[in-house]
């Protein structure tokens, strides 16, 4: 098998395996929507081809290749989860195939876009990331991944509700802040080794603008359509839901920040 | 997840260090490799357009702390339909939680009115019932019953 598949799998396996292994998900694939969850696919397709141009599995000469390596993602994203839900005897018995399509096919996102950064979580010698130009909505992108992963770790659970229900307005409000000060704390003033740093010239809230509030709102932006689409908000009103999203918003605005360190 | 490559310490970010900045590509005042025009001013859009969704969802939340500050749910039914089963029949029900206070454990009960003394009653408990909220339940009976010869109450409930 090509090392690059097996590296593949690997990003599939870390990036899916608590989603995997989370009950809400298995019951989910029974009772979401089938238009949701179509969207889900669909909809993701776009962001990995996107994702996939700025640090996939290789360095692509054109789009063509990158949604090439997205269906590849796909496949292993879908193999992989199979695989795992099988041995963990997920499915039911006797398992119908209604019910392996469904179970499979919302655990597909995960696994693909694990499967799609694979590559870059695990090295890849032959791919110099100096010499593609980094561009601002590479960065949102980067991101907005970093954002997915985490939130789609958490979305489906019931704590992301049961939170919200047990915090006050107060408490939301006082998250917003809290979760940009990390985020804007973890990318530019850790100054984690590799991670970016800021020159001494640039003015604080002019990269707290460009970078942290817009990668916050990226992040709340993935959050209420992961949220949505996992059927999280239906039936709470307005207000409840924004709530939810700022919650969710939380870890997704770390993993957002992260990305940029990690990816 | 945090598995670092060696590739990372060449990454040019937006904002370099300054050592890397003596020599290779020019960067400007903010440290930041020189921009297109364009590039610049598409930032500085989705950076205005960031701070004014966050500070919308800031004063959002900040009316909502100031104004909704009862602190009971309001819970109420509306009997929307009757769904015929195999066996029996579903009453589906909208239940409203008009209050600003979110409910777990909810416990509720239908009493079914067959005429000449005759009754049924079903119960649902519903995990969490959210402030200004609605959920569906359905109650269930054996035979077939009017949705408007149903009489609905919560039996009890908890705070999250």
């Amino acid at each position: 098998m090509p090392l690059g598949m097996l590296r593949g799998i690997g990003g599939a396996l870390i990036f899916s395996l608590p989603i995997l292994m989370t009950m809400e998900m298995w019951q989910l694939g029974l009772t979401l929507d089938w238009w949701r969850m179509l969207a889900l696919l669909l909809g993701a397709f776009p962001l990995l081809v996107l994702l996939s141009n700025e640090i996939g599995f290789e360095s692509t000469q054109n789009w063509s290749e990158d949604v090439r390596d997205v269906l590849i993602a796909y496949g292993i994203g879908i193999l992989t989860s199979a695989s795992i839900l099988a041995l963990l005897a997920i499915f039911h018995d006797p398992m119908t195939p209604s019910d392996f399509a469904a179970k499979v096919a919302l655990q597909a996102v995960p696994g693909a876009l694990g499967a799609l950064l694979g590559r870059s979580q695990f090295g890849d010698e032959e791919r110099n990331p100096a010499q593609k130009k980094e561009t601002f909505v590479g960065e949102l992108l980067i991101m907005a991944a970093g954002a997915l992963f985490l939130s789609l770790n958490v979305a489906p659970t019931e704590e992301m509700q049961l939170i919200s229900f047990r915090m006050s307005a107060w408490h939301a409000l006082l998250l917003i802040p809290i979760s940009l000060a990390l985020m804007h704390a973890f990318v530019f003033a850790a100054s984690f080794a590799g991670g970016s740093e800021l020159s001494p010239e640039t003015p604080w809230w002019s990269a707290f603008l460009r970078f942290t509030v817009s990668g916050y709102v990226v992040a709340l932006v993935i959050c209420f359509v992961v949220l949505w689409l996992l059927g999280q908000l239906d039936g709470l009103s307005l207000q409840r839901a924004v709530r939810v999203v700022v919650v969710l918003g939380f870890p997704a605005a770390i993993g957002a920040a992260a990305a940029r360190l990690i990816l | 997840m945090a598995v670092k490559t060696s590739s990372q310490a060449n990454r040019p970010a937006h904002a370099l260090p300054a050592k890397d900045q003596e020599g290779g590509k020019p960067h400007n005042k903010d440290g930041n490799e020189t921009q297109s025009f364009e590039e610049k001013r598409l930032e500085w859009i989705v950076a205005t357009l960031s701070a004014a969704v966050t500070l919308a969802l800031a004063g959002f939340i900040l009316y909502e702390a100031l104004t909704k500050t009862g602190e009971a749910p309001d819970i109420s039914f509306v009997a929307s339909k009757a769904v015929a089963m195999t066996q029996g029949v579903v009453i589906e029900v909208e239940v409203h939680n008009d209050g600003h206070v979110t409910v777990a454990d909810v416990e509720m009960e239908a009493r079914a009115d067959f005429g000449g003394g005759e009754e049924e009653i079903g119960t649902v408990t519903l995990n969490y019932l959210p402030a200004e909220s609605i959920s569906e339940i359905g109650f269930g009976f054996s035979r077939e019953v009017d949705p408007q010869q149903v009489s609905f109450r919560v039996l009890g409930y908890t705070y999250p």
